[in-house]
């Protein structure tokens, strides 16, 4: 099969249901199930007889023998070849490993995606062959460890106001500069560290390099950052003074450091949707366990309907997550080339819907879930970072926006300079223009969704067709300002993570459908019906906003709190 | 009116899944609630006449099954819907991107219902009433 081009999320900002990249939808292969599945078992079996997750939270940092123990089990490889030293499992199964792990504990599996999944996958994306051969098969096997120093004191996202500079000596660099916030930098051997390698200017976007640094002379790692939660993550600062590095330290192209660091991200982002996925599993399962176990008035308090209304919020959203995370995952092992749009938007709604489980439970635990006896408020911590881990969800909201909306905004011309960079891969996205404007106004079907499911896929082609709309609109009203409309750029992210979701799930419970029949996928089919339901509202609400909102009084109403210092009364 | 069967929803689901005739054609099942459904069908130059307007077999069979389904919204647990008559009136040619079709049951009777389904044609934002239904279902035991 050749490798299918361009991005399903992207398409849908035409109006485009390009379903050949959904359907089937993707699974381990039947040859790979087996080993998958064992994988899981050992690590299964290693976080319930060895790992202390409340003492790792405790003492902020994993116990003796951890990393040794996934060394072993040879998660820091999971998806780099075997021929270099790893696990060579495809990117579903990598994800359903990591979803296992973290599970189990959010830090240790922060810990192997901010190796596997950043620090040695940007070696591996980037990197020369001496590069590659020089590191990966020590990497791989987690002999060394590797940590992503992009973000500095003064902002996480913006790349831009980087101060870590990289200068050009005779025979190299001269690295210079502090990252405070690098997570796994605590067990690191290698940094990838990103530094501007040109000079300081004001209002001067630098060009950034990233440099494969090892521990050594003038490399400090410490003092390590109190964190709410993600406490055995080894989230350091890490410090470079005067570190001298060989010509052959920088990856990729000198200069192009942005480049590498969102597509590093947003490739990154699978696995960490896994990682949020694995948390969300694992809180749906304790919960489920306890409102039976718990009795009230009489009878179990899952018995009563408002439990059992939050329970089924808590399964709707975890199928929606693991739909798009796996989807997302087949993409990439099918070879699509432009996954950024699908796993970023996966990323912010697993993060959400892990941090609504984690106040679920909690609540739903009562007055002893805010206790420490129960897991709930370490889990309800860690879950936290989901948040910003990688950059906020606002952030990720206006890129996913910026994006998608790239492709028409070219088509429409004269707004390209207002769309965020680096975004690639619009080739046949131009095909689905002209594919669009050929077909007219005729709303694309979704033909490979199963007629069981029939409500939920018209709902899916309505709402593709109003997002398309919406997007010609904005652009045609906003032009190239579209970016500064940002509270329209999120409530588009929304309505695009909603339909990717959708898209997720019906592709997902169609194939359920016809492996085991209409009453062998009645869960699927239920848990897409309830998922619809609510997308249906919240899509609704939200392109029906995009036009009337009250963004100008808001604006306003903040400005005047800017003012005022805080909020301006008081009742004497 | 109130569904008589817990599984209401599922079953008028499996009645536009099921029918082969029906998922031929593209006829899809969008809403529904207790005595009503909405349905569409996107369409095709399969569906048309010689002149170029949707084939009134097309219209007749997205009213009448759609009829139908409103009628099995109530329909007791374990009973089929059958068509035992209907009428149609094609009002003016059908010529449009899709048809839009509510059905509603007017009375719901134990052995007979009385049911009627209108049809819309629909481009762009137009929406014009194409053919209007009226049929008489039952509720039997398969």
């Amino acid at each position: 099969m050749s490798a299918p081009e361009s991005s399903f999320a992207k398409a849908l900002f035409f109006g485009v249901v390009a379903e050949e990249l959904i359907y089937p939808y993707p699974r381990i292969a039947d040859e790979a199930l087996g080993a998958t599945h064992e994988l899981v078992t050992r690590v299964r079996r290693f976080t319930e007889a060895e790992l202390d997750s409340a003492a790792v939270d405790r003492e902020a940092r994993l116990g003796p023998g951890t990393l040794a123990r996934m060394r072993e089990l040879g998660l820091f490889g999971l998806s780099v070849p075997q021929k270099l030293g790893g696990s060579g499992l495809s990117r579903m199964a990598a994800a359903r490993v990591l979803s296992e792990l973290s599970a189990a504990d959010a830090s240790l599996g922060l810990v192997a995606v901010a190796h596997g999944s950043i620090g040695l996958s940007a070696l591996l994306s980037f990197g020369s062959e001496a590069q590659k051969q020089r590191w990966v098969p020590s990497l791989s096997r987690g002999e060394q460890l590797s940590a992503f120093a992009l973000t500095e004191e003064a902002s996480g996202t913006d790349a831009g106001t980087t101060r870590t500079s990289a200068q050009r000596t005779g025979d190299g660099w001269l690295l210079n500069g502090v990252k405070p916030w690098v997570t796994n930098g605590e067990n690191a051997d290698l940094f990838v560290v990103f530094a501007r390698t040109s000079r300081l200017d004001e209002g001067q976007k630098p060009r950034l390099t990233p440099f494969l640094v090892e521990l050594g002379p003038g490399v400090t790692v410490g003092p390590r950052r109190e964190t709410l939660g993600l406490r055995g993550a080894g989230i350091t600062q890490v410090s470079f003074r005067d570190v001298r590095l060989p010509a052959d330290a920088a990856l990729g192209d000198v200069g192009r450091g942005f480049r590498v660091a969102m597509e590093v991200m947003a490739d990154a982002r699978v696995a960490l949707s896994a990682w949020l996925f694995g948390q969300l599993r694992a809180l749906v399962g304790w919960t489920v366990n306890r409102v039976q176990r718990r009795h009230s008035f009489g009878r179990a308090i899952g018995e009563f309907p408002v439990l059992k209304n939050k329970i089924a919020k808590m399964l709707a959203d975890a199928y929606a997550v693991e739909s798009m995370t796996f989807l997302t995952a087949g993409l990439v092992d099918r070879g699509v080339d432009d996954t950024s749009l699908e796993s970023s938007l996966t990323r912010v709604a697993a993060s959400e819907a892990l941090w609504r489980a984690a106040n679920e439970a909690m609540q739903i635990a009562g007055g002893s879930g805010y206790g420490t006896s129960l897991p709930l408020e370490r889990r309800l911590r860690d879950a936290r970072g989901g948040l910003v881990v990688d950059g906020t969800n606002e952030t990720l909201r206006c890129f996913i926006a910026l994006s998608g909306l790239r492709g028409p905004g070219e088509r429409m011309g004269g707004v390209e300079r207002a769309m965020v960079e680096p975004v690639k891969g619009f080739g046949l996205l131009r095909d689905f223009a002209l594919r669009k404007v050929r077909e007219a106004i005729r709303r694309e079907r979704m033909e490979h969704a199963h007629p069981l499911l029939s409500r939920e896929t018209v709902l899916f082609e309505e709402s593709t067709e109003a997002l398309r709309r919406a997007a010609e609109r904005s652009l045609r009203d906003h032009g190239r300002e579209i970016a500064e409309m940002q509270q329209t750029l999120v409530r588009i992210a929304n309505v695009v993570i909603d339909l990717y979701a959708l898209s997720a799930c019906i592709a997902r419970a169609s194939a359920a459908i016809e492996q085991r029949g209409e009453s062998g996928a009645r869960r699927e089919i239920d848990l897409t019906t309830m998922f619809a339901s609510a997308a249906r509202g919240r899509m609704h609400a939200n392109l029906g906003r995009l036009e009337h909102g009250d963004d100008a009084l808001r604006k306003s109403i903040a400005s005047r709190a800017y003012t005022d210092g805080g909020y301006p009364f008081d009742v004497i | 009116m109130e569904p008589n069967d817990p599984e209401w929803r599922k079953s008028t689901d499996a009645i536009f899944a099921r029918a082969a005739f029906v998922r031929e054609l593209g006829i899809r099942l969008v809403d529904l609630g207790p005595g009503w459904v909405e349905t569409e069908l996107l369409v095709e130059p399969r569906h048309m006449q010689q002149d170029g307007v949707v084939h009134a077999g097309v219209q007749a069979t997205l009213a009448d099954h759609s009829a139908g389904a409103a009628a099995g919204t109530l329909a007791p647990e374990g009973h089929a819907t059958l068509s035992v008559e209907f009428k149609i009136q094609l009002l003016r040619p059908a010529l449009g991107e899709r048809l839009r079709c509510r059905a509603e049951v007017l009375r719901p009777g134990r052995t007979l219902v009385a049911t009627e389904a209108w049809v819309w044609a629909v481009s762009g934002a137009q929406e014009k009433l194409v053919s209007k239904l009226s049929a008489t279902m039952t509720y039997a035991k398969p």
